[in-house]
């Protein structure tokens, strides 16, 4: 649906993004995070068509951006970083005006704005001022706006930011709802986001690359150590934990009493661990495994110490 | 509907659900007729003494062209308030996103913006109408060079909100898109003033082809002249293309 290569854009001497490649399948919901800065939103608006990359080439339903860019506009619904909402108009008018600019007939554009306004739950504020709407409503609305000509393709900026936690959720399960039938590429540095609604995360920095897999495949590729940690009633003698089979380091945690285990990957010997705590007498308070979450792969991706061990994981 | 009637409309449609139509319109008839009675009473005063002189004083020359030429300075102020939005505040407002990523072309969004501004200041000058048919019912004069004037004004209203919206396009801020319409205009007005301090027949022939003053004159004697017709369209065009061209190039920054 969505193919990018070598896509480059440079404001002045510096490159906001660099040789970018990458293909979004029909129906996917492809994640993309980075830090602020990564390269994120330029890529998103080269892809809209609302500017132009230095080089490289960006096709959209197999439409080339900048030799078609209106048969492009057509198929991509987007929801920039901020709303773009106008103050003084009523929700359903400006939903009505949207959907006339995306080129919908009149009986497309009722029913297209009576679809998006019952996906985006905004029915009981439809004839509000978007103006007196709260930021949470707004966002909302940008969401219906982008929906309301159902676009083959969602392009969406920090979709979830200033929405309540359960007004989070509800924009999850739509994005979820979505996948399918639409392809939707959602940009965002709120990690669980990521890992609640994609099914494959490009995770950018410094406008490059950093890893392309699904959220297993990057769990797995990060470590092939697993982690667990061991909360005790008392005791400090854990330390013959290590001569377990599978065991490869024990630490003591940042709690008092709590220690952090290093186990192989793919050896089950929590059971042997337990039982070896409660034979020392220390008293097993809790145990718990820590799964390499994304929080830890995006920082092993992103900090610059790490810039080396990132680009051997991408190569691996 | 077309692209650029659905901007056209919503537009024209925004001046009115809120106060800006309905305050400038309010204004700008209460000054008018401020002016207008005030013109006329000077009239009715001067008259009778230049009747026994013998030089009769027609309503057409001493009270409407001034009217008009009134008109056209207020304008010249008005306009650029009610253009400076157009664009500037879309960009400040980040809605510029929804129309670069819907599909329209740059020429169908500026096209939309400047007919809506057109639009909204000849509804405003329709309320001109006023002073003729008021005037008309207790005195007679000559109706033509009022209905040539009106269309003149139509054509300067056209420029004003050509350079107005260009203006608007240039910045996201509407102080500076209020000025810079604002001295383009008077501009355009004094440009003619070069003709003065020129020698030679044709550049003073040319100084005075571009000031869109010299070209209003005609207008409010009766006269049509088709070169001003053209002259005003022309710059019409040409602002309205600049402004498409700045539209459009805002794609490679």
């Amino acid at each position: 649906m969505i193919e990018i290569s070598q896509l480059t854009k440079r404001y002045g001497p510096i490159a906001a993004i660099k040789n970018l490649n990458f293909s979004v399948k029909k129906g996917e919901i492809v994640g993309f995070l980075g830090p602020n800065g990564a390269g994120k939103t330029t890529t998103m608006k080269i892809i809209t068509g609302f500017m132009a990359p230095s080089s490289g080439l960006v096709k959209v339903g197999g439409f080339d951006v900048f030799d078609n860019p209106i048969e492009v506009k057509k198929r991509i619904g987007y929801l920039p970083e901020t709303p773009p909402v106008y103050y003084d108009m009523r929700v359903k008018d400006y939903l009505e005006y949207v959907a006339r600019l995306k080129g919908l007939g009149s009986v497309d554009v009722n029913k297209g704005v009576a679809k998006s306004i019952d996906r985006a739950n905004i029915g009981a504020v439809q004839n509000r001022l978007i103006g007196n709407l709260s930021k949470g409503f707004r966002q909302r609305v940008g969401i219906a706006q982008a929906l309301v000509h159902n676009p083959d393709v969602l392009i969406l900026d920090e979709p979830t930011v200033g929405l309540d936690p359960k007004q989070v959720i509800e924009i999850r399960n739509l994005i979820k709802e979505l996948a399918g039938e639409h392809t939707v590429i959602l940009s965002t540095h709120i990690l669980p986001e990521v890992t609640a609604t994609c099914q494959r995360i490009i995770i950018i920095n410094r406008g490059e690359i950093a890893a392309e897999d699904t959220l297993e495949g990057l769990s797995r590729r990060m470590s092939d150590t697993r982690r667990v940690t061991i909360r005790v009633r008392r005791g400090d003698g854990l330390d013959s934990l290590r001569t377990i089979k599978g065991v490869k380091n024990v630490t003591k945690g940042t709690q008092p009493h709590t220690y952090e285990v290093e186990l192989d990957k793919n050896d089950d010997s929590n059971e042997a661990l337990a039982e070896a705590v409660v034979k020392s007498g220390a008293g097993l308070m809790e145990l718990r495994s820590m799964d390499a979450s994304l929080e830890d792969i995006f920082l092993k991706l992103t900090t610059t110490d790490h810039a080396q061990g990132a680009s051997k994981v991408a190569e691996a | 509907m077309s692209k650029t009637l659905i901007i056209a409309k919503k537009e024209y449609k925004n001046y009115f659900t809120g106060p800006v139509a309905y305050v400038v319109t309010g204004l700008f008839v209460f000054l008018m007729s401020w002016m207008f009675f005030q013109i006329l009473a000077a009239f009715a005063q001067r008259s009778p003494m230049m009747m026994m002189q013998g030089r009769g004083m027609s309503l057409n020359d001493y009270v409407f062209t001034p009217h008009f030429g009134n008109v056209n300075v207020v304008l010249l102020i008005m306009i650029p308030a009610l253009t400076m939005r157009l664009f500037a505040e879309e960009k400040k407002n980040r809605t510029m996103d929804l129309l670069m990523t819907s599909p329209l072309t740059a020429t169908q969004i500026v096209a939309g913006k400047f007919v809506a501004g057109l639009f909204v200041v000849w509804t405003i000058l329709a309320t001109l109408g006023i002073y003729p048919l008021v005037t008309s019912l207790f005195s007679h004069f000559d109706k033509g060079p009022i209905l040539t004037a009106l269309l003149g004004l139509a054509l300067l209203s056209g420029v004003y909100v050509a350079i107005g919206v260009f203006a608007s396009s240039l910045t996201e801020n509407v102080i500076i898109a209020y000025f810079v319409a604002f001295v383009l205009e008077l501009f355009f007005w004094v440009i003619g003033w070069a003709s003065a301090s020129m020698d030679g027949a044709t550049s003073q022939s040319v100084f005075n082809y571009l000031s869109i003053v010299s070209h209003f004159g005609d207008f409010t004697k009766g006269m049509i002249d088709l070169s001003a017709v053209i002259y005003y369209v022309t710059l019409m065009f040409f602002f309205c293309f600049l402004t498409q061209r700045v539209v459009e190039s805002a794609r490679w920054r």
